[in-house]
């Protein structure tokens, strides 16, 4: 196998999905269980795509299949987890708005037929190579990015502007919004440009799984954090002394 | 382009949409950590003579002190604090001054609550370090 840097990126990025991961289980503990067990499906994805990758090789039709569709489906899942969110964040701040659920599934309904229709007139002119399953697959993954992208940014103007309480349920949101626009970026630029954009994938993927992992295990607020025996371990006094001066030069 | 497709302009302007929302996801991301700070400790520093009230002039001093005493209590200034300052003032272009304001005294407010915990953090482990033994 020719382990080449998209290779090495894809292997940095299941790494970093296995730690924030972890990271996000032991920090939080039973807090947003829902998001960290969606964090573990990402995870599992990765090993399933590594399984397919490894048995069949990178440009085997079943290791393509596999990788549009796992996407779409977490990503799918992902964006019935920013419902659910939304749904509890309004819920502790007594605001109800009638028919929230079903609106917003008819919505993502609307979306899967509308992707279908688009790809499946398309692809009465396409050549036979390009199998069906595949570009359907892409098209869904990047329709269901954006539809997440504007549902986070969405739930993040109303959790604002109704004075919804909470600063970590903004972060987890804002979280969603960067992660759906971080797929939807490298998918749009592979319908546009070509399949050969699917390299920016990794790069964009490590990048948003960091920033929700660091949003989920941050604590909501500062006066949790606690001093640890690591940093205390660093502790460097001479380096405190151009805050010394500052203060001194405050004082005076 | 993909040679079984005509352009496509829906991918074009989820595209680009995309790439906004991103940028605007992440100062979103960086508004939300704002939220955690209050005027106490902010109050707190400004009696004791530390802050003067110009938000400008009270972010960098409390920047500076926060990289004084970060490698002994790690907190040092975030770089989405960093970034969410710069954009705040780069808005100052489009003339929304008042705007600018709110938000750098938002951004003072959270650099001070940072600071009264890295004191009282570094006040800990220093307590911390001359009892143990092994440090």
């Amino acid at each position: 196998m020719h382990w080449s840097l998209g290779f090495l990126l894809f292997a940095a990025g299941t790494v970093v999905k296995f730690a924030a991961c972890v990271y996000a289980f032991i920090r939080t503990r039973m807090k947003y269980l829902s998001v960290k067990i969606w964090f573990a499906l990402l995870f599992a994805q990765d090993l399933l795509y590594w399984f397919f990758l490894l048995k069949f090789g990178p440009n085997s039709y079943a290791y393509a299949v596999v990788y549009f569709w796992a996407d779409f489906i977490t990503l799918f899942l992902g964006l019935i987890i920013v419902i659910r969110l939304a749904e509890t964040s309004f819920r502790k701040a007594q605001i109800q708005i009638p028919y929230f659920r079903a609106g917003a599934m008819a919505i993502l309904g609307g979306i899967g037929v509308l992707s279908f229709v688009a790809t499946f007139q398309k692809l009465a002119v396409a050549p036979h190579h390009v199998h069906a399953l595949i570009v359907l697959g892409n098209k869904l993954e990047q329709n269901a990015a954006a539809a997440g992208m504007l549902a986070s940014v969405l739930l993040f103007i109303a959790l604002t502007v109704l004075l919804v309480p909470g600063a970590r349920v903004r972060r987890i949101v804002a979280g969603f919004a960067i992660l759906y626009s971080c797929s939807a970026l490298p998918m749009s630029a592979v319908q546009i440009f070509g399949f050969q954009m699917a390299n920016l994938v990794p790069w964009f993927a490590m990048f948003d799984l960091a920033f929700l992992g660091y949003a989920i295990s941050e604590p909501e607020n500062l006066d949790q954090l606690r001093p640890r025996k690591l940093a205390a371990r660093r502790f460097q006094p001479h380096r405190l002394e151009p805050a010394r001066e500052l203060l001194g030069k405050a004082g005076a | 382009m993909m040679q079984h497709q005509a352009f496509d302009w829906v991918s074009v302007a989820i595209f680009v949409g995309s790439a906004l929302v991103l940028l605007a996801a992440i100062l979103a991301y960086a508004y939300s950590h704002l939220l955690a700070a209050d005027a106490e400790s902010l109050a707190q520093l400004r009696a004791e003579g530390l802050l003067t009230g110009d938000p400008q002039r009270d972010f960098r001093t409390l920047n500076q002190l926060l990289s004084g005493i970060a490698p002994a209590v790690s907190m040092r200034t975030e770089y989405w604090v960093l970034f969410y300052a710069a954009a705040v003032r780069l808005t100052t272009v489009f003339g929304a001054r008042a705007w600018v304001e709110v938000q750098m005294r938002r951004l003072v407010s959270h650099q001070a609550l940072r600071y009264c915990y890295a004191q009282s953090s570094l006040a800990a482990m220093s307590a911390y370090s001359s009892d143990s033994p092994d440090f």
